[in-house]
């Protein structure tokens, strides 16, 4: 199971029966892997209850850099997206937007800071919006450690200070080098301690089935401010 | 002698979510650095940068990466002080402002200390500081103390349910005889005294279980068994003129003591359960190491006879 943790006892065989008795772990038999299935087993077929399925597969995000690998369809052909002139997308291989951009959370901020960056014991922890980005990116682009930053969407421009580590490495994709960079979502324009937001650069695109944005995946530029 | 107490962090499933710093931060009320508001430190997610006056805990955070990336590492430390066991801040303290507790930690008091910043020079992990509102030297290590000591003695909470079930407690322990005397059995129906007898009784029997008990975890709760001793010797003597003024109010209702039962109640409740159990705890050298311990024996024996006495006898008439 690599770096995973498993659900399951680690040494059942996947033949073992369950025991009908049995407390906890011990009542599934080798088969039943999946505890948050009522069944116990994982499903390749879904029958009801999704906008999309019955059968998984791989699409792109909205915004990527590369083709669909797998499938000749790039993006779900049942996702939301609301048109409007300030929401548009970037095409694959749009050389003005090269680099994939994921957004996260900090552990001293409470989802977009509107609670945390009030309080100072929070704030001097994580004082200032930045962008992660490997050092081979930071050179490519002549940034250097805690330099500003403009990064830019279709949909938004905002600037950050650049934290650059060797934890963001670039992919090296059909032979190609990507780079991708890290923002986390937590500042604001009030506040002990203020900063751009984040989501001017995410686009308004909804998962069918519970609407969810596409905040983790999708692209930018940047440039040295 | 406290136990000796020490902060141990498991640095392999710390995640580094800051959260001790910032507790560390309220319960001893420091401040934020410039109210919060600092320049990103450029290292990691380490914005605390080192310890100091105002920052008594501190997370590091360390990059070791290759630069193909294959062999990477991201360590992540809370770093707070050791309590050295030969402590140099101790050692060069010209005030004696710093100090070993009872519970082997090494502790500043910022009301001695004169400023002088010998400690922090002398610190091999860059611990002290001087707190800009004190001008004092101050690390971690003061405050841990009262967060040692507190739990053992304070508390708004721990106090209200002592006190509360205190008096649960001392109402119970006087029940059972008050309940009696509202029934029209010979004995029990001639005296309003059986409640405070069997509330005393109580009481008593309830310290020797305890003094029992303690002795049995050694030297530790001396302290205790100390104050157990002096409760229970109190409380023997109550209970005893307890019984003398409800011998005398039963009256006429006295006979039914008048026979094997009353002997039972001179001998193994007076005798063995109050008077000697008192002279065992009022001179412990009378029986060396096994003073105590038989007198709580004996005061719980007394405790059960003087029930039984009181339950059977009245059954016989």
């Amino acid at each position: 199971v690599g770096y995973d943790v498993p659900d399951f006892a680690l040494t059942k065989a996947p033949d073992a029966p369950g025991d009908p008795d049995g407390i906890g772990l011990a009542a599934l038999s080798g088969r039943q892997l999946f505890i948050m299935r009522p069944d116990g087993v994982g499903w390749l077929f879904a029958p009801s209850g999704l906008q999309d399925g019955p059968f998984p597969t791989h699409y792109e995000p909205v915004e990527t850099p590369v083709q669909n690998p797998l499938y000749r369809q790039q993006n779900s052909p049942v996702l939301k997206h609301w048109q409007r002139d300030d929401n548009r997308l970037v095409v694959v291989g749009d050389p003005r937007y090269p680099y994939v951009i994921t957004t996260y959370r900090l552990t001293e901020h409470y989802l977009a800071g509107a609670m945390s960056r009030w309080n100072p014991w929070l704030t001097e922890l994580m004082p200032e919006l930045f962008i992660e980005l490997s050092p081979e990116l930071a050179e490519e682009k002549g940034i250097a450690n805690l330099d500003w930053v403009k990064v830019s969407t279709p949909r938004g421009i905002i600037k950050a200070k650049a934290l650059v580590t060797r934890r963001l490495r670039p992919f090296i994709i059909a032979g190609k080098r990507l780079h991708q960079v890290g923002m986390p979502w937590h500042w604001g324009w009030q506040g002990v301690v203020t900063g751009d937001v984040v989501n001017e650069l995410t686009a308004m695109v909804g998962d069918p089935n519970v609407s969810i944005h596409e905040g983790k995946a999708f692209v930018c530029n940047v440039e040295r401010a | 002698m406290a136990e000796a107490m020490g902060f141990y962090t498991d640095t392999t499933v710390c995640i580094g979510c800051k959260a001790c710093e910032v507790a560390c931060k309220e319960w001893n009320q420091l401040p934020a650095a410039n109210g919060g508001v600092r320049e990103l430190s450029g290292n990691s997610y380490d914005n605390t940068r080192r310890l100091d006056g105002i920052h008594w805990r501190h997370v590091k955070f360390v990059e070791q990466f290759s630069p193909d990336r294959r062999d990477g590492r991201w360590l992540i430390m809370s770093d707070v002080c050791k309590h050295c066991v030969q402590a140099e801040c101790l050692e060069v303290c010209p005030t004696g402002a710093i100090i070993r507790t009872e519970f082997d930690t090494v502790v500043i008091q910022s009301d001695v200390c004169n400023g002088c910043r010998d400690c922090i020079a002398a610190c091999p992990f860059g611990v002290i500081e001087i707190n800009p509102a004190s001008g004092t030297a101050q690390n971690e290590a003061g405050q841990m103390h009262w967060r040692l000591l507190r739990p053992l003695h304070t508390g708004v909470l721990s106090i209200l349910i002592a006190v509360l079930g205190g008096l649960c407690g001392f109402f119970l322990a006087g029940y059972t005889g008050a309940l009696l005397s509202v029934t029209n059995r010979p004995l029990w129906a001639d005296t309003t005294w059986l409640g405070l007898l069997f509330l005393l009784s109580g009481t008593s029997t309830a310290a020797a279980l305890l003094m029992l008990l303690g002795l049995l975890r050694g030297a530790r709760t001396r302290e205790t068994i100390y104050w157990l001793c002096r409760m229970d010797r109190g409380t023997l003597i109550l209970e005893l003129l307890a019984l003398i003024i409800l011998t005398v109010s039963l009256g006429p209702a006295l006979r039914t003591w008048m026979n094997v039962w009353g002997l039972v109640l001179l001998v193994g409740v007076v005798l063995a359960g109050i008077l000697i159990p008192l002279s065992l705890e009022w001179r412990p050298r009378l029986l060396g190491r096994l003073s105590l311990p038989a007198g709580a024996v004996l005061v719980l024996r007394g405790g059960f006879l003087l029930r039984v006495v009181v339950i059977v006898s009245s059954e016989g008439v």
